[in-house]
């Protein structure tokens, strides 16, 4: 698996200290801290899109600015085509990465700089990366995006302002501004979460034809579940910082192996590509405990219905469910979750 | 990259943005009016900010505390203009050791408020001279003359003398003299005699009352009002320059002869009691205010900008310890550093501004450091940051673009306040004395208490005062309008 693997991590870790007030810090009061992402391992091969899932705040999008590097880990590693890119020696071979792997964000709203015009945004990477030799040419290669993503014809959207356009549009801005510069891999957090329903199946459809037409892998963060059949290959749930379940979609959507991934099903019965649901209630009982005060054990049994005396003191280990499928129960395997869970 | 069709078209799309908001637009035109009125300073007024002394020549033949020329245009009543009387008839009697010449002028004043003043002024040569005399002779001499009361007046109503006498035995050299006419002593008391035996009572027995003008009584009707609240008595009035003097050189006797009539109003402004015309110093009072508040307002946008962008894009120990040091100068105080400074170093408006410059810029450090911390966690940010940009770009081509107008804002706001600051140290005595701004003028309206009576002097206030409301609407006006632009949900309070 690993030999031809685009991206790996390994042990991936992120704590963030809660910033404390000047005072607080005086008193010496002991930092806060939240464990974000919590020792993650998974492989990513070429043309074979992620996805990674589970509900707000369980640590997608810290994940997804790992993998971009714009926040540093605590600890563990990640390797770009067997590139240790947690070592990266100089800015430049930064700037180098960047250009290999980009990121889509969630609001298109706040993702586009208000004051400079599409084309002035699709002509920044090229600028940054020295692309295009005149202005002439890199305003080709910004009207060849601006084509790529449909957003046609071209010439009427050069001028515009982000503002004097549609949440879909704007996304589609943003999605050009990424694949302009050619990556091999790109995060895509929770890209259609934030536009109107209507859209939604649009830009998805859309991110799913550029897979063959520009040769990117994906590394799509979502909190739908029903939207990661569609146009990804792998899937990894996410719970309180850890990959609780990984496997293939197939496999952990119509098998899932742990009460968590079980729970997050149940809100949707049916993966449907072109009817791409709004967000569900996970139909399981408590509060999600805070990053901050991580449960022992198991980081689910507080949660779970199938909780049992071990689930409390040893955490699980991962278990291996099916050929590329595993996950980190007590019971992975052994119990056939009941699918009423929310009764 | 610049797209130059980009850049004009967000100028232009700017500029609609402020005709959405009326008051902006009144803004920005009053501030684009006062900083031409200011930069056309030197080409309108040459040389006023230097020659605005008490007494400097050039004010010399303007009229004391006139009113401004359209008073005349929204009054009915016909106002009398400054004029220059350039003609005159030239006499000359006597043997020629002992000259007199006299110049005759003419003067038809139809006017319903009479001219203020006459001034006269010659030059000329002579071996000595011994005697000037003015002799005016009204429309009405000759009903007046040899009437009862009257003195023999060589066949005219006032003789006024020059009291000076400048003979010193042989005089030789150049006589020049401007000077306000000075009525003979014994002037009033010929009136109230007179006045006396027309009416026959004693009630116009005082002929040393001082405060009576001269010249009000010169253009005065003889009745009984003449010398309490004379009439204008309109009609022709020569107005002779008698000189007496040994060989008296030139053509006619002297070089330059003219008579100037002290308009009753005067200039766009009006005139100061020192007869400087308070148009021209205001439009130098413009030109530094706009230059203090200037230069404070840009060194303000500069430091402010520099300091917010700083300590938001770099944040944690770096925004602390700036925090901690924005949090001590915050505690000096402005008031006394500027009088210490002022009062025993220098007075001069570039010190004033410097320290303006250096002060002022920490209120608006504040707002753009909030602004800037704000900005830094958008997410355009962390995108370009994700394109590979390094600091420079994000700070210069995502983060000031974004701050700049609110430190543009916060600038424009303190233009006015600067230009009353400096006001405000005249008043103190630590303005810069070798110019004129809007603070001299009022200071000086004020020692010459022009607001107890300010029916005679009510423009020697208003215009310099006007003008800093004028400045702070408009920079005021304009700010909020610029903070309406980029902050859109304000329109909504
Ligand atoms: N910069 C940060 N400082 C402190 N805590 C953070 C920071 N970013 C994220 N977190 C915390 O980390 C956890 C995971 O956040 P996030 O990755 O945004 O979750 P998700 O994208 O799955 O909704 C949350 O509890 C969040 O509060
Ligand atoms: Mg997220």
């Amino acid at each position: 698996m690993a030999e031809d693997a685009l991206f790996r991590a390994r042990n991936l870790t992120k704590h963030f200290k809660i910033t404390q007030g000047f005072f607080q810090k005086l008193k010496m009061e002991e930092k806060q801290v939240v464990r974000a992402v919590d020792g993650i391992d998974f492989d990513i091969q070429w043309k074979r899109n992620f996805s990674v899932v589970g509900e707000s705040g369980c640590g997608k999008t810290t994940v997804g600015k790992l993998i971009m590097r714009l926040l540093e880990p605590t600890d563990g590693k990640m390797y770009m085509k067997d590139k240790d890119i947690t070592q990266l020696s100089s800015k430049s071979e930064l700037k180098a990465y960047r250009r290999q792997t980009q990121i889509i964000y969630q609001d298109p709203f706040s993702s586009l700089d208000p004051r400079h015009r599409v084309r002035t945004i699709l002509e920044e990477p090229l600028q940054i990366h020295g692309l295009g030799d005149s202005r002439e040419e890199r305003t080709d290669m910004v009207m060849e995006a601006l084509e790529e993503v449909r957003l046609t014809p071209p010439e009427k959207f050069l001028r515009r302002y982000p503002h004097m356009l549609s949440g879909g549009q704007k996304q589609r801005v943003s999605l050009a501004r990424a694949m302009i510069l050619s990556p091999d891999f790109i995060v895509a957090d929770e890209p259609v979460s934030m536009l109107d329903v209507s859209v939604r199946a649009e830009v998805l459809n859309l991110m799913k034809d550029l897979i063959d037409e520009e040769d990117v892998t994906y590394f799509y963060i979502t909190h739908d579940i029903s939207t990661t059949r569609f146009f990804t290959d792998y899937i990894g749930v996410m719970y309180l910082g850890d990959m609780v379940e990984k496997g293939k979609v197939g496999d952990v959507l119509d098998n899932p192996s742990h009460p968590y991934t079980q729970a997050l099903l149940v809100a949707v019965p049916e993966a449907d590509p072109e009817r791409v649901r709004g967000t569900k209630e996970v139909p399981i009982s408590g509060e999600i405990p805070s990053g901050t005060n991580i449960p022992s054990g198991c980081r689910f049994h507080p949660r779970c219905p199938h909780a049992e005396e071990i689930c409390s003191k040893k955490e699980p280990e991962s278990r291996r469910v099916e050929k590329e499928h595993t996950a980190k129960c007590h019971f992975a395997g052994e119990i056939d979750f009941d699918l009423d869970v929310a009764k | 990259m610049v797209h130059w069709e980009d850049v004009k078209a967000d100028a232009l799309e700017t500029l609609g943005e402020f005709k959405k908001h009326k008051i902006g637009l009144i803004g920005i035109t009053l501030i684009t009016f006062m900083i031409m009125l200011g930069l056309l300073a030197p080409y309108v007024a040459p040389g006023v900010a230097e020659d605005w002394d008490k007494g400097h020549p050039r004010w010399q033949s303007n009229p004391s505390q006139a009113p401004p020329v359209w008073v005349d245009w929204i009054t009915r009543d016909d106002y009398a203009r400054q004029e220059t009387l350039q003609d005159f008839e030239h006499n000359e009697t006597g043997p020629p050791w002992r000259e007199t010449h006299t110049h005759t002028f003419t003067y038809d004043m139809q006017a319903d408020v009479p001219p203020k003043e006459i001034f006269y002024e010659f030059s000329g040569e002579s071996d000595g001279y011994d005697n000037r005399k003015i002799i005016i002779e009204r429309p009405d001499s000759d009903e007046l003359d040899g009437k009862d009361g009257f003195r023999q007046s060589e066949g005219n109503l006032m003789v006024l003398d020059e009291p000076r006498k400048g003979s010193e035995g042989n005089f030789s050299g150049t006589i020049t003299t401007i000077r306000k006419m000075e009525i003979r002593d014994n002037l009033h008391e010929d009136i109230s005699a007179y006045l006396n035996s027309q009416v026959g009572k004693e009630n116009f027995s005082d002929p040393g009352e001082r405060n009576i003008n001269p010249v009000k009584t010169i253009f005065g009707k003889a009745n009984e009002k003449w010398l309490s609240d004379p009439e204008p008595l309109k009609g022709k009035y020569n107005i002779t320059i008698e000189i007496e003097a040994d060989n008296l050189g030139g053509g006619e006797g002297l070089d330059e002869a003219t008579v100037e009539i002290g308009g009753a109003v005067y200039g766009i402004f009006g005139t100061d009691r020192d007869r400087r015309d308070i148009f021209l110093g205001w439009i130098w009072g413009a030109r530094f205010g706009l230059y203090a508040g200037g230069i404070v307002a840009l060194t303000t946008i500069f430091f402010s900008t520099s300091y917010g962008m700083t300590s938001a894009y770099y944040g944690g120990w770096v925004d602390e310890l700036m925090s901690r040091i924005h949090e001590i100068i915050m505690g000096i105080p402005t008031l006394p550093i500027l009088i210490i400074v002022l009062e025993f170093y220098s007075r001069s408006i570039n010190m004033f501004v410097l320290i303006y410059a250096l002060l002022m810029w920490r209120g608006a450090a504040r707002v753009i450091r909030a602004r800037g911390l704000q900005v830094a966690q958008d997410t355009y940010i962390e995108a370009a940051e994700s394109l590979g940009s390094g600091s420079g770009r994000i700070i210069f081509r995502h983060m000031i673009p974004q701050i700049l107008p609110y430190a543009v804002a916060q600038a424009a706001l303190l233009v006015p306040i600067v230009i009353m600051a400096e006001a405000g140290l005249h008043i103190l005595g630590l303005g810069d004395p070798s110019i004129v701004t809007w603070g001299t003028i009022l200071t000086e309206a004020r020692a010459a208490k022009a607001t107890m009576n300010y029916q005679e002097s009510w423009f020697w206030i208003l215009f310099p005062g006007l003008g800093m409301v004028l400045i702070g609407f408009g920079f005021i006006s304009t700010g909020m309008a610029v903070e309406r632009i980029i902050n859109p949900e304000m329109q909504q309070r």
